[in-house]
C-alpha cells in the first residue's frame, strides 16, 4: 500500500534523508507546476527554496497530509510573491532573441512549435486576473480544495468559490468563442 | 442537473482524473487536463543546498495520501454510498435467506403452515416438536432439574455444562408449557444453541413469569433485526417474511404468559 504519511513525516522531522526524499518526490512536481503556472522564471529553484524552508521548520509542524499540503503551498505562494515583487521592483533584463521579439512576425515553424509547446498551454490562464489565476493553478496543479486554497491565499472559502466560478466562466467563454489553437487531448499520452 | 448547478466542479473532477470522462466531457475539461499535464512533470533535481538533506539515491517509496484530499463532498458521499450499497446487497441476500428459513421453521413448529406444507414440514423435521415435549415433560416431572433433559436430547454437550451455563436466563422459555416449546423451536431454526437453552432452562426455571418476559424480548429483538435487514436492502421478500415470524413468535410468548 505504501508508507503512511505520518511515518514519513515523523522520519522527516528527525532528519531522515529517505523521508525527505519521499516528500520531495511526492510534492516537488506540484510545487514546480504551481511556480511554472504562476510565471516563475526558475520554478525548480523556487521549489528547492520552498523545501529548504519546509525542512527547516518541519519539526514544528503538526497535522495531517492535507494540512501539510496547505502548509507546503502556503510557503510556495509566499516565495512566488516575493519573486514577483522583486522582479517588478528591479525590472527584468531578458536577453534579446529574435524568436521572442514580439515586433517581428513569427515564422510558420515557430508558430507550429509554439502551438505544440507547453508554454502555449500554460499561457491559457494568462487571460485571467491574478487572483483568479492563483485559484485556478492551486486547484488544477496543486490539487487543493476550496478550503485549502482559502487558507493559502488568506481568503474566505466563499471568495475562493467566487473567483473560481468567474475564472471558469471566462475560460469557458474563451473556449466557446475562440477555438483553442490546438486540440489538447492530442497531447496526452495514449 | 448537476451540470446546470455548477459545471466547474465537474470540469475539475474530470480534469483531475477523479471522475471517469464520459460523453459529456467538454472542451473546457480537455483544456484543464492539458494544463495540468503540461504543468506537472517528473520530480525535478534539487538544488545543491537541498541535495545535502535529500537522499535521492535510495529507492523511491510510495507514500499514502489522504483519500479524501481534494475530493468534493459530493463525490466522496457518492463513493461511500456506493460502497455501502454494494455491501448491503450481499448482506441482504444472506440474512434474508436466513431469516426466511427461520420464519418457515418457526411457523412449522407452531403448526401455522398451510396443510400441505405442514405435512411436508412434519416429515422433514420430525424431531423438533417431540424432543421439546419430551424435555419439558421430564423437566416438570423430575426433581433433579435439567439433568436428564439435557442428556437425552442433545448428545453433543457434556452433562453439566449446559445446565450451569445457559440455565439462568432461558430456562424460562420452556416453563413447562407449549408456548415455551414454540420458542425453543424458533431458537432451533436460527441457531444450534437454541436446543441447549430450551432443555437446560426448562430444568431449572419452570413456571417463572419473568422468563416468559425474556422470551418476548428475544422475539422483539429478532423482529427488529429482521426489519433492519429489510431496510438495508431492497429485497422485499426478506422484509415481508421477517415480519410474519416475529409477530408469531411474540404471540407464542404472550400465550406463555397467559398460561402462567
Amino acid at each position: 500500500m505504501g508508507v503512511p504519511f505520518e511515518t514519513v513525516l515523523a522520519a522527516a522531522q528527525s532528519n531522515a534523508p529517505w523521508a525527505s526524499a519521499t516528500l520531495w518526490r511526492e510534492y516537488a512536481p506540484s510545487v514546480v507546476g504551481f511556480a511554472r503556472g504562476r510565471g516563475s522564471r526558475d520554478p525548480e529553484d523556487l521549489a528547492s527554496e520552498v523545501f529548504l524552508t519546509v525542512f527547516g521548520t518541519l519539526s514544528t509542524f503538526i497535522g495531517t497530509e492535507s494540512e501539510f499540503r496547505s502548509y507546503l503551498f502556503s510557503i510556495a505562494y509566499r516565495r512566488l510573491v516575493d519573486e514577483l515583487r522583486q522582479r517588478s521592483r528591479r525590472g527584468e533584463s531578458v536577453q534579446w532573441e529574435p524568436e521572442n521579439d514580439l515586433r517581428s512576425e513569427p515564422s510558420a515553424e515557430v508558430v507550429s512549435d509554439l502551438r505544440s509547446s507547453d508554454e502555449s498551454v500554460l499561457a491559457l490562464f494568462d487571460i485571467l486576473p491574478v487572483d483568479q489565476r492563483n485559484v485556478m493553478v492551486l486547484r488544477i496543479v496543486s490539487d487543493l480544495t476550496i478550503e485549502q486554497i482559502a487558507e493559502v491565499l488568506d481568503k474566505s472559502p466563499g471568495a475562493v468559490k467566487s473567483l473560481q466560478k468567474r475564472a471558469l466562466d471566462a475560460l469557458r467563454k474563451k473556449v466557446s468563442t475562440k477555438p483553442y489553437p490546438f486540440r489538447p487531448m492530442e497531447r496526452l499520452p495514449v | 442537473m448537476k451540470n446546470t448547478k455548477n459545471p466547474g466542479n465537474d470540469a475539475f473532477e474530470l480534469a483531475l482524473g477523479r471522475v471517469p470522462a464520459g460523453a459529456d466531457g467538454d472542451s473546457l475539461t480537455e483544456l484543464l487536463t492539458a494544463y495540468r499535464t503540461a504543468a506537472i512533470g517528473p520530480a525535478p533535481r534539487p538544488s545543491a543546498a537541498l541535495s545535502a538533506r535529500v537522499d535521492l539515491t535510495a529507492a523511491p517509496l510510495v507514500m499514502q495520501r489522504d483519500a479524501s484530499n481534494g475530493i468534493s463532498t459530493v463525490v466522496a458521499t457518492r463513493r461511500a454510498v456506493t460502497g455501502l450499497f454494494g455491501i448491503g446487497v450481499t448482506v441482504a441476500i444472506i440474512l434474508g435467506a436466513a431469516s426466511g428459513a427461520a420464519a418457515v421453521v418457526s411457523m412449522g413448529t407452531a403448526g401455522l403452515l398451510p396443510p400441505g406444507a405442514q405435512d411436508v414440514f412434519d416429515q422433514v423435521v420430525p424431531d423438533t416438536a417431540p424432543l421439546g415435549v419430551v424435555g419439558i415433560e421430564t423437566t416438570d416431572q423430575g426433581e433433579a432439574p435439567g439433568v436428564p433433559a439435557v442428556v437425552t436430547p442433545t448428545p453433543a454437550p457434556t452433562g453439566d455444562g449446559p445446565v450451569t451455563g445457559a440455565s439462568s436466563d432461558d430456562g424460562s422459555n420452556d416453563s413447562g408449557h407449549e408456548s415455551g416449546t414454540g420458542n425453543s423451536g424458533q431458537n432451533n431454526g436460527v441457531g444450534s444453541s437454541g436446543e441447549d437453552n430450551g432443555f437446560g432452562n426448562s430444568g431449572e426455571n419452570s413456571g417463572t413469569s419473568d422468563n416468559s418476559d425474556d422470551s418476548d424480548d428475544q422475539g422483539d429483538d429478532d423482529s427488529n433485526d429482521s426489519d433492519d435487514q429489510g431496510d438495508d436492502d431492497s429485497s422485499d421478500d426478506s422484509g415481508k417474511s421477517d415480519d410474519k415470524p416475529s409477530g408469531e413468535s411474540n404471540g407464542g410468548g404472550n400465550s406463555g404468559k397467559k398460561d402462567d
